[in-house]
């Protein structure tokens, strides 16, 4: 027990953690989910313009026009531009703060969408934009129909 | 140069308890389509000049949720804001983008999906962190406190309170659009189980609810090209109360009768009930519809009671409040007061359908915020 | 009923990491308070308030319905508006376009952020991502601007180098003004050594996070003449945030800027922006990005800017007055900084800018917000009508 005084901070902070939980309805996009759990890759098309896009929109802003047309846009593409975080950031499967060795890409696929990933690379200086890349995929039964169901992308030869 | 503001199309969903088939996107994507439809209005120049959309991202999921939303409702390199609060504020701001000149036409959207996320928790959030939070104070124990409060001061009883619903689902049974429309017996109303003292479960909004609700403004040259049955806005107010529910007589509804009072000013309206042919309310407890109606000086302080007692409210009355069955019948929250007033521009272009009040020709539209109702909007309109 | 409108009175907070003296609604009548002195009114005066915060990322729902008491506005009219970074931007034009309505008197714009609050929520949150896909990256701003400043390095051929310019550029114009947060005496030694978060993105080439606030008084001319012998007046304004793309993947240098500022100049009378603008407070939150505003708002061409500040031709009294307050990389509290901008705009305009004035007559001030992935929103002020 102490005999000093102890004094009252003359600021006070206090936490208040709360958990919220989402219960999100994909809709429209779930064709899309569902298509990365049977290892494809389908976009959204623009009947106006062609134009290809990932994440599917329900729209193509630049025409306002439903866009139904769903495109396989393969499974091989070319990278467009890469970077490593250097921070850790959060996981959004597990939840868990990590650490990423895999540099995120912006990757062209065969069907003219664009789309963000992994590469399996992890020296960045080894990429060139350009470069043919090919989807690694997690084991079918491990697919949520997640952005990480493509685990990553493999430089091949072209 | 903006004349009168008119509102020249309206659209809402059907309003159901889980869309687990439709992404938000897809909600609106169906109202912007539908009012576009209705006009011949495009994205683009010389057509639909902006939106103003009304949601809350913390409903929709994480930081920043509009961002990948707005393209939905046009707003590819065009204008659009979103307004933070129940979708009568954006009919307010939306009105005001026309007077200032600054826009002709402008689109208005309002989206919510209660079955992503407790509706407890967000409203529980609302309170301020520091004292009200922490007592567990939420939206329905504040309003719970209100009733308490105003049922006690003012006598009104529960089964007046009862009546509110009973009408509005009755109500609800000539719309295609609402989701409850059972009919209800005073003694079903104050046999459901207890909520909040002295609110039932059965005396509360519904929920969840998701759904979408859209409108198209123009200014008054533009309107009359764009349709012959436009329906004129002529009043709008708002007015914030406290929040501390402390701090404020909560049998009253003070910064309803400011709001009222200003919209009222604006539309040259002296005698409210006399002069409004249907009124469509936001009323998420039941003992909400009688205390807005005083607020909107459709009767005395403290005659909420004695006023639907009257049946001057119900469908054939002096004034109906809520034909269409209203939030108890089941609206999200944050479209509410767009649909109110949509629902009110429905009645007053005579395309009510069962629900119509014949031969309308004002109406009043309110919205509410915050916890009590402590920000109030009020909209005047007159076809 | 369409108005002319000036400001008439501006006011901000001494931005801070944290401001852990303050809660929330303080911090914000402090600002108010700073601006009802300066156009010597007081809230009685007030008729409107328009507000907002990017209220998700310091964990809020519907904050206005607290501050609204503790700037004693009980009993007003207003609303609350939020667009994510962009919000400070569009709480102006809000605010523009009720007081153009000439409905009321005056109508005051606040705009704030409480970044020591938030504990991570606005990562965690998704920092401005979508629930179903860049949500499941570990994707943030930075990511979005080593994104930018990776392809501008590549069209342009500058260097990492010309990014330390930039950045020490910004920090001696933060050194000249008294609220900014971060004026740290940088050399160009510093900037290229300090932590890589994404490459090229250094910890020093990000905005920092910001607890802070600021407000500003509209009138219509009529009131605005009455008020003040120095209004601001508000020329033009736009809010455009949708450019066709919703990731950094489809188009890593996403941005209305370029196409908004034209379409302001052009309904303006503008022709040469360098020369018919001579102040300028544009939303960086990035050095790198900088480089490209320079060139999105017309001042020199595509992928050239780099050049101007090797020719040491950008500061508060050269050729280029860009970002004379020092910036988004000095201060950023998310939601207030367009507000932030427009009140420095202001204060160029009128003269008051102390330290950090830009010499010579300010006839015109531009304005900006950003937000996402290359939202916009202008706001252009004038001298005189």
């Amino acid at each position: 027990m102490t005999t000093e005084q102890k004094q009252d901070p003359e600021f006070i902070q206090f936490r208040y953690p709360r958990e919220v939980t989402y219960h999100h309805a994909l809709g429209y996009q779930s064709k899309f989910a569902n298509g990365l759990k049977q290892g494809r890759i389908l976009a959204t098309k623009c009947p106006v313009d062609g134009r290809c896009t990932i994440p599917p929109r329900i729209v193509c802003p630049m025409h306002h026009v439903r866009q139904t047309e769903w495109v396989d846009q393969g499974q091989r593409g070319r990278l467009i531009s890469a970077f490593k975080i250097n921070f850790p950031m959060f996981n959004s499967r597990t939840g868990e703060l990590q650490t990423w060795e895999n540099p995120i890409i912006a990757v062209e696929l065969e069907g003219g969408a664009r789309m963000d990933g992994w590469c399996m690379e992890t020296d960045p200086s080894k990429l060139k934009t350009g470069m043919l890349l090919e989807a690694v995929w997690r084991p079918e039964e491990e697919r949520q129909g997640r952005a990480d169901d493509i685990m990553y992308w493999k430089p091949i030869e072209e | 140069m903006a004349g009168r503001v008119g509102i020249v199309a309206v659209a809402q969903t059907k309003f159901e308890g889980k869309t687990l088939d439709k992404h938000t996107a897809e909600l609106m994507y169906d109202v912007t389509r539908d009012v576009m439809g209705q006009t011949g209005l495009e994205f683009k120049e010389g057509s639909i000049d902006g939106t103003v959309a009304a949601s809350y991202d913390l409903l929709s999921g994480p930081a920043g949720a509009y961002m990948f939303l707005g393209y939905v409702v046009g707003a590819y390199q065009r204008e659009d804001e979103r307004v933070l609060e129940d979708g009568a504020l954006a009919v307010y701001y939306g009105a005001m983008q026309i007077l200032s000149g600054h826009c002709d036409t402008v689109l208005l959207v309002s989206y919510t999906k209660e079955s992503a996320i407790d509706k407890n928790l967000y409203e529980w959030v609302g309170m301020d962190q520091i004292y009200q939070r922490r007592v567990g104070l939420d939206f329905v124990s504040a309003a719970g406190l209100q009733a308490m409060r105003y049922t006690t001061k003012y006598g009104i009883t529960p089964e007046q309170c009862a009546k509110v619903v009973v009408k509005a689902r009755k109500n609800a049974s000539n719309n295609p659009n609402a989701m409850c429309c059972d009919s209800l017996t005073v003694d079903d109303v104050l046999r459901s189980k207890m909520l909040c003292d002295p609110i039932r479960v059965q005396e509360a909004k519904p929920t969840p609810v998701d759904g979408a609700c859209a409108m198209i403004l123009a200014s008054e040259d533009r309107a009359k090209k764009i349709t012959d049955k436009p329906v004129w806005i002529t009043g709008l107010g708002t007015c914030y109360d406290q929040h501390d529910l402390g701090w404020r007589e909560l049998a009253d509804c003070e910064s309803l009768t400011t709001a009222a009072q200003r919209a009222y000013k604006m539309a040259g309206i002296k005698d409210p009930m006399k002069e409004f042919d249907v009124a469509e309310i936001s009323e998420q407890y039941s003992y909400q519809e009688l205390l807005w109606s005083e607020g909107l000086g459709f009767c005395g302080k403290g005659e909420g009671g004695k006023l639907i007692d009257s049946g001057k409210t119900d469908m054939g009355g002096e004034l109906p409040i809520n034909p269409s069955g209203g939030m108890l019948s089941g609206l999200p929250v944050c479209v509410a007061g767009m649909q109110r007033a949509a629902e009110c521009v429905l009645q007053l272009r005579g395309e009510a359908g069962a629900r119509q009040v014949s031969g309308a020709t004002k109406a009043v539209a309110h919205g509410v915020d915050g916890p009590a109702g402590q920000l109030q909007c009020v909209i005047t309109l007159e076809n | 009923m369409a108005e002319r409108i000036a400001i008439v009175g501006v006011g901000q907070t001494h931005h801070k990491s944290k401001r852990l003296d303050v809660t929330t609604a303080e911090m914000c009548a402090e600002a108010v308070e700073r601006c009802l002195e300066d156009a010597q009114m007081t809230m009685k005066d007030i008729d409107n308030i328009v507000m907002g915060s990017f209220e998700v990322a310091d964990g809020y729902y519907s904050p206005d319905k607290w501050i609204i008491p503790e700037l004693g506005a009980v009993g007003k009219s207003g609303l609350e508006m939020q667009n994510v970074g962009t919000t400070g931007g569009v709480v102006a034009a809000t605010g523009f376009n009720i007081a153009a309505t000439g409905l009321f008197d005056a109508v005051l714009c606040l705009a704030w952020q409480k970044m020591d609050e938030a504990a991570g929520a606005f990562g965690r949150g998704g920092g401005g991502t979508n629930e179903y896909w860049t949500g499941q990256f570990p994707m943030s701003p930075i990511t979005n601007f080593a994104r930018r400043a990776y392809a501008y390095m590549d069209r342009s051929g500058c260097t990492e180098e010309h990014f330390a310019m930039v950045r020490v550029k910004q920090d001696q114009c933060a050194m000249k003004n008294e609220y900014a947060q971060l004026r740290l005496g940088l050399t160009l030694e510093k900037v290229m050594n300090d932590a890589l978060l994404a490459w090229p993105i250094r910890r020093l080439h990000m905005c920092p996070t910001t607890a802070g606030a600021a407000a500003c008084i509209v009138c219509p001319e009529g009131k605005a003449k009455k008020v003040t012998n120095k209004p601001v007046w508000v020329e033009d304004w736009y809010t455009c945030h949708q450019g066709g793309s919703l990731t950094m993947a489809e188009d890593p240098t996403s941005s209305t800027l370029a196409y908004a500022s034209n379409l302001v100049y052009k309904r303006n009378g503008i022709t040469n922006p360098p020369k018919d603008i001579q102040a300028w407070e544009v939303y960086e939150p990035a050095s790198p990005a900088e480089l490209r505003w320079i060139e999105e708002v017309g001042i020199c061409e595509d992928y050239t800017a780099w050049k101007l500040f090797e020719q040491n031709k950008v500061g508060i009294d050269k050729e280029i007055p860009f970002n004379p307050s020092g910036g988004v990389t000095a201060t950023n509290p998310i939601g207030a900084t367009p507000v932030v901008r427009l009140v420095e705009a202001a204060l160029q305009v009128r003269g008051d800018a102390g330290e950090h004035q830009i010499p010579g007559t300010i006839n015109r001030a531009m304005a900006t917000g950003y937000g996402g992935q290359g939202e916009n929103v202008i706001m252009l002020l004038r001298k005189t009508l």
